[in-house]
């Protein structure tokens, strides 16, 4: 069984983070320059910045590039005078995500570590921490798997078990998640001098693009405000946990719109059933990191597959 | 205190053609405390002991609801980028609503990079605006960021360039341009109808800004004095405190010891010292006596 979904093959550097994508001929999906509508004719859904209309996708980055994806093999960009770089970053983020869709996968908005095959993931909307946490869990006895985003193949969901893929396999932190982590600093995220955002590489790299899906673990930072234990993991199930999900999925309104609820909804509940969900609460003070990481890393250790 | 200019244009009747209404302030000069008071009158049956307040609207700088309506991905976006998406993305969230939306909002009204203002008329009722005394604010605001360094708050509110989350943080950047840019931003555009309501008159007569309110948003229950009353009543500090210490406040920020503080008026004038007052008073001079704020 392949270590990735699909393969690409591009005209442009993708950089290592889809490395295990990336071909040199004969992929499943080709990605080079070309020309790109501003608009799509019927478009069925619409947010600011992107269209769908059938199996076509259309994405303006403001004051950058342009991304048609159409039938889940080919993504066409329109530089705009932007570089590689840019083009790449959002190629590879909500293009990425709709190129997913349109192949019958699901990208979740998640970050995850790996241990002896099983997968630990960490979702949450952006600024919740879960590349920070990923890469402090990855050097600690346990590797980084994926970063933003974890790919579900709704056919490899089985009763029990669920297989996934590492979407990126390269994080980006912002400067001050550095001396938290540890990980090693890359080049920067964008062209903007001022964005202090930075490709970095963890403690350890885990090696497989693919694993058994074990835990999905919702970030969230509710209980300090509240009074209540200030680190805690819970366990959710039914709808709690669908509704947790729900909001994990890559776009969702990209989601409905290329795959449809009903898909959709059928695969979150199939993923429910296979795949032990729960929130991690936590502090997001400095101070407290260590400590809440440190429980999530004994949790990690000491979580048995075999017994959920 | 209600200051309509004579040639703003009047609030228009049907509001779903227009259905955001922005709850717009510096921080810490209680928006929070309005949207509890109109939650208390518009939708009480969905306050409970988690939710203080239950109307709907978020806040302008809510980054999950800017990625999910525009597909792109804000933190991958420098701020200045973010602000030429903003007002499409308001008016995408209030072609979408229903019902009115009442929307927090800490920016001064500025343009983005493009010239467009980020808050669209189009697609916006009115605003209400909330101003209060400068010293009170430093206080309060000094506490919100888990603080007493004064001198650092002073200098915050006296920059134009004054700048809250962006970046790394859950939330989108707010320019605020300061305590005083604040003010005449909002008052100074002819845009979007506004309704300036003083703190220190909401908790002279709570229920007279509360009337004040609902008029302005043409709203019937302002004409119920009874719903009126049990607004007010389920929106005083005290009845806020207890339930915060009983069950917490979800918009506590993690370094206040709690969000709901006094809540009183010249908790600045004893706690800033002389010092800090006078840079306060000079720099915001104007705007405090047009407000009748004594230094």
């Amino acid at each position: 069984m392949s270590d990735v979904p699909f393969t690409v093959t591009a005209d442009l550097e993708l950089g290592s983070r889809v490395e295990p994508f990336v071909r040199a001929d004969s992929a499943d999906v080709r990605i080079c320059e070309g020309s790109v509508p501003d608009r799509l004719d019927d478009a069925s859904e619409a947010g600011t910045n992107f269209e769908v209309s059938g199996d076509s996708f259309l994405l303006h980055v403001p004051r950058g590039a342009s991304f048609l994806v159409e039938g889940g093999s080919r993504i066409t960009y329109r530089r705009n005078d932007t570089s590689d770089r840019d083009v790449a970053l959002f190629l590879l983020g909500s293009a990425w995500g709709a190129l997913c869709y349109q192949r019958g996968l699901i990208p979740l908005h998640a970050s995850a570590v790996i241990k002896d095959g099983q997968v630990h993931a960490f979702t949450g909307p952006s600024g919740a921490g879960k590349s920070t946490l990923v890469a402090a869990l990855s050097r600690s006895e346990l590797d980084f798997f994926t970063d933003d985003v974890l790919i579900i193949d709704p056919a490899r969901i089985e009763p029990g078990r669920s297989f996934c893929y590492a979407g990126q396999k390269d994080m980006k932190l912002w400067k001050d998640a550095f001396d938290l982590t540890g990980s090693d600093k890359l080049g920067a995220v964008r062209d903007e001098p001022s964005f202090e955002k930075f490709f970095a590489r963890p403690a350890t790299m885990g090696e497989n693009a693919s694993g058994l899906l074990s835990s999905l673990t919702i970030l969230k930072n509710e209980n300090v405000r509240r009074a209540r234990t200030p680190v805690e993991i819970e366990q959710i199930s039914g709808a709690l946990a669908l509704r947790a999900l729900r909001e994990s999925v890559y776009r969702m309104r990209f989601a409905n719109a290329i795959i449809g609820r009903e898909k959709l909804f059928r695969t979150l509940g199939a993923l429910i059933s296979a795949v032990r969900v729960q929130t991690f609460d936590r502090s997001l003070l400095k101070s407290e990191f260590e400590n809440s990481t440190a429980v999530m890393r004994d949790w990690i250790l000491d979580h048995d597959p075999a017994a959920r | 205190m209600t200051r309509q200019p004579a040639d703003r244009a009047p609030a228009p009747d049907g509001y779903l053609e227009k259905p955001i209404v922005w709850l717009a302030s510096f921080p810490k000069s209680g928006n929070t405390w309005t949207r509890i008071l109109l939650s208390n009158l518009l939708a009480h049956d969905y306050v409970d002991e988690d939710n203080f307040a239950s109307l709907l609207g978020s806040i302008s700088s809510n980054r999950r609801s800017f990625d999910q309506v525009t597909g792109l991905p804000s933190s991958d976006m420098t701020d200045d980028e973010i602000d030429l998406v903003r007002p499409d993305f308001y008016r995408a969230l209030a072609a979408e609503c229903t019902e009115r939306q009442f929307v927090k909002v800490h920016d001064g009204y500025h343009d983005s990079d493009a010239g467009e203002p980020l808050f669209p008329a189009d697609c916006s009722f009115g605003a209400i605006y909330l101003v209060r005394h400068p010293y009170d604010v430093a206080v309060s605001y000094a506490n919100h960021q888990g603080h007493e360094n004064f001198d650092r708050i002073v200098k915050q509110m006296n920059q134009a360039d004054h700048i809250m989350a962006g970046g790394r943080q859950s939330q989108l950047r707010q320019r605020t341009l300061g305590w005083k840019g604040h003010y005449r931003s909002w008052h100074e555009q002819r845009a979007i109808p506004l309704l300036t309501i003083r703190y220190e008159d909401m908790l002279a007569d709570t229920a007279a800004c509360l009337k004040q309110m609902a008029a302005f948003l043409a709203l019937d229950e302002g004409k119920d004095d009874a719903a009126i009353t049990r607004a007010v009543e389920e929106s005083r500090f005290e009845k806020l405190r207890a339930k915060e210490d009983a069950h917490g406040f979800r918009e506590k920020p993690e370094k206040a010891g709690r969000f709901f503080n006094s809540g009183r008026s010249g908790d600045g004038r004893q706690r800033l010292s002389t010092e800090q007052r006078q840079r306060l008073y000079e720099h915001n001079r104007e705007v405090m006596e047009e407000l009748g704020y004594e230094p």
